[in-house]
């Protein structure tokens, strides 16, 4: 899994490529957690995401909760179908942000 | 950033977990037949020193009654517990119950019928067995008794398998150890201390079986502690009755030659050399017996596996198998060979022989490993359907081979004992061209005979894995080329790959858990440090796409636990909600001894 960060402006872009999985979502959650001591919105772009296990939504469940107590925003975007499917069946479609 | 790519590397199956559940077979198995062997041999000491060479006598016309017992309990029990094995490779489970229960039933109603005409019949068939007026007396004690015992003795095979089966191969033992130590046991009381001559010798044997045999039946059926096995009785069709005795016949096959072979040697050798040599035979048999505890009690270990990966068509598993019988066996076939050889001197001593037995020792050594070659193919191909090579094995083998070499080497003015290793590779000769025939004519492997055509497919792939988060995640990502090589659509794959990754992540923590705990709870323990090897649970993988169905089979060893056993709404079994939701199917199941968890998508 890779991320690259951008910055534009007061809001983060994280673009996130690869697989999140068992061994990669703490990367993701570490990569949130240091975006948002930078700025109270971000953005993960999923475009580039293949593949996301239950250590994934606890890494985007840990975001939605850290952006909640910030009175920050997070967004998923550009989230492809398969990935869309387990979001939807695990209800996380209902909790996160996604575009 | 972390990458988890590592797409040079391939899924493979190692032998780790197989070896494993071997192993934990293996011994009890060596024992177990080790324990038999040394009873008869004891049994026949104690009645010789109490009763003499009358009593020995009578318990030596006596052994067809036993030898009858066995065969059918062989044939049934065998029949119906290799049936079973393959069935529960083929997840199916209730067929395996039903040919459990039928061997029940079938064991039941034969050796009832045995039993009466027996009893009915005991005169003119202990006249039959010898005639003589000294001995014939004591034939009808021992004999009325073995009649009545005849249930007890046939049903002890229904544990022995099925025990087998469900991976409790301890139990098997205990049973073994409660027969033979009763045994000696009750000998020495109703021998030495009742004076109740051969009836108390027989009586010792069937009280002594009984108490073994509802031992393991209650392992076996109580509800405390049964697995995969209900007792209840089934009348079988003629369709499962000709499958039992089919699937059994080697087992009773194996029985029957061997009664051939001692009435056959033994008169050659009486007839080209005199009582002398069948006295030489006589230690020669019993080293023989004692070895039988690794050419019989290896391949036993492994049979109960074999029909499970058979049933399964899973050949990888069963070349693994195989591997680890022969390399096991052949290390402790050195061993015993060349402890026998030099121990030559003192086996004949215990067995009062004047002159060296170090010539017949040296080919029972050389026949050891070719006669554990022979007893694996046998039992191989008994559970792999080719009774018929599996039995032609054996009549050569124990009784073709050693009639017709035993007579040549006597005839020849030679000394008879390399019949022994020459009775072996005789056998192996007719193996090496009959496999190649069947091999040719019915498009099979050439030696192991096996259909080779869905490993060859693409469409299955076996795999082996621990419980490390790397090699999971290594796992899911890997079966991503497999499932495109089998055109399996992105909701499918991602499928496949999420149901490796949150059931085997799930097992690995649940495991990780109760190994915590269990340091916790052991003194002088620091808690924390997690960093221990042996926590890892080992996975055996199974992935295939036929005739449409997508389907996952994991083993795994570690605690026995079922992932979808109760609805668990924790954050910890997120990935296990989320994988009942994907899949049609999820079945969970305890076979020999191992957790299996089977999953169609």
């Amino acid at each position: 899994m890779n991320i690259n960060e951008a910055s534009n402006g007061d809001q983060i872009t994280l673009s996130v490529s690869g697989r999140v999985d068992t061994t990669t979502a703490p990367d993701l959650q570490t990569s949130i957690t240091n975006a948002f001591e930078k700025s109270a919105d971000l953005v993960i772009d999923f475009s580039e995401v293949e593949y996301i296990s239950s250590a994934g939504l606890r890494a985007l469940l840990f975001g939605q909760k850290t952006a909640q107590s910030k009175n920050g925003s997070m967004v998923v975007t550009n989230v492809t179908d398969a990935v869309k499917e387990v979001l939807d069946i695990t209800g996380f479609s209902n909790i996160l942000t996604i575009q | 950033m972390k990458n988890s790519d590592n797409s040079n590397a391939k899924l493979v199956q190692n032998d780790t977990f197989l070896s494993r559940t071997f192993n934990s077979a293996v011994i009890p198995s060596i024992l177990t037949t080790l324990t038999g062997t040394i009873t008869i041999i004891v049994d026949g000491i104690l009645v010789g020193q109490k009763i003499g060479l009358n009593g020995l006598a009578a318990l030596n016309y006596c052994l067809p009654l036993y030898m009858i017992q066995c065969v059918i309990g062989s044939l049934i029990v065998s029949g119906a517990g290799i049936i079973s094995s393959r069935l529960i490779g083929n997840s199916d489970h209730k067929g395996a119950n039903d040919y459990c229960q039928v061997a029940v039933t079938l064991g039941i109603i034969v050796s009832v019928l045995l039993t009466f005409f027996g009893v009915l019949f005991l005169d003119p068939i202990s006249k039959a067995l010898c005639s003589d007026p000294e001995i014939t007396p004591m034939i009808v004690e021992y004999a009325y008794i073995t009649f009545l015992g005849t249930v007890s003795r046939v049903l002890l095979y229904i544990p022995f398998w099925y025990l087998r089966i469900e991976g409790k191969n301890n139990h098997v033992l205990i049973s073994v150890a409660i027969m033979a130590v009763g045994n000696i046991i009750l000998d020495i009381v109703f021998l030495f201390g009742l004076g109740y001559g051969v009836a108390g010798a027989a009586l010792a044997s069937v009280i002594s079986t009984t108490v073994a045999t509802m031992y393991g039946l209650i392992i076996l059926f109580s509800k405390k502690t049964r697995v995969n096995f209900e007792f209840n009785l089934k009348m079988p069709t003629l369709a499962m009755m000709k499958k039992i005795f089919v699937t059994g016949s080697p087992a009773a096959n194996n029985n029957l030659m061997q009664t051939l072979r001692l009435l056959v040697v033994n008169y050659l050798l009486t007839y080209f050399g005199g009582t002398d040599m069948v006295a030489y035979f006589t230690v020669i048999n019993g080293v023989a017996s004692v070895s039988e505890s690794i050419t019989v009690g290896v391949p036993s270990a492994g049979i109960a596996i074999t029909g499970i990966c058979y049933g399964e068509h899973d050949n990888p598993s069963l070349r693994i198998i195989l591997k680890k019988e022969i390399i096991y066996g052949i290390l402790l076939c050195l061993v015993f060979g060349a402890a026998i050889i030099f121990g030559s001197d003192y086996i004949a001593m215990a067995y009062g022989v004047d002159g060296s037995i170090r010539f017949p020792m040296m080919c029972l050594a050389a026949s050891l490993v070719p006669a554990l070659l022979c007893g694996i193919l046998i039992h191989f191909y008994n559970v792999t359907g080719h009774e018929v090579l599996s039995n032609t094995m054996i009549t050569l083998r124990i009784f073709v081979f050693a009639a017709i070499t035993t007579f040549l080497l006597q005839y020849n003015d030679m000394a008879p004992w390399p019949f022994l290793f020459q009775e072996q590779v005789l056998t192996l000769f007719f193996w090496i061209i009959a496999s190649g025939f069947i091999a040719r004519r019915r498009k099979l492997s050439r030696f192991l005979l096996l259909d080779t055509e869905l490993e060859h497919s693409g469409n299955v792939i076996n795999f082996s894995s621990d419980s490390s988060a790397e090699q999971i995640a290594g796992a899911s990502e890997k079966i991503v080329t497999f499932c495109e090589n089998n055109d399996m659509n992105p909701k499918e794959v991602m499928s496949v790959s999420l149901a490796l990754e949150e059931i085997m992540a799930l097992i690995a923590e649940v495991n990780r858990d109760h190994a915590q705990e269990k340091r916790n709870n052991e003194k002088n323990t620091v808690p924390g440090d997690l960093s221990n090897n042996s926590d890892l649970v080992l996975f055996d993988i199974r992935v295939f796409k036929i005739q449409g169905v997508i389907g996952i089979r994991f083993r795994y060893d570690g605690i026995p636990f079922n992932p979808v056993a109760e609805e668990n709404q924790s954050d910890m079994y997120m990935g296990i909600r989320l994988v009942t939701k994907i899949t049609q199917t999820i079945v969970y199941r305890v076979v020999f001894g191992m957790n299996s968890l089977s999953i169609t998508i």
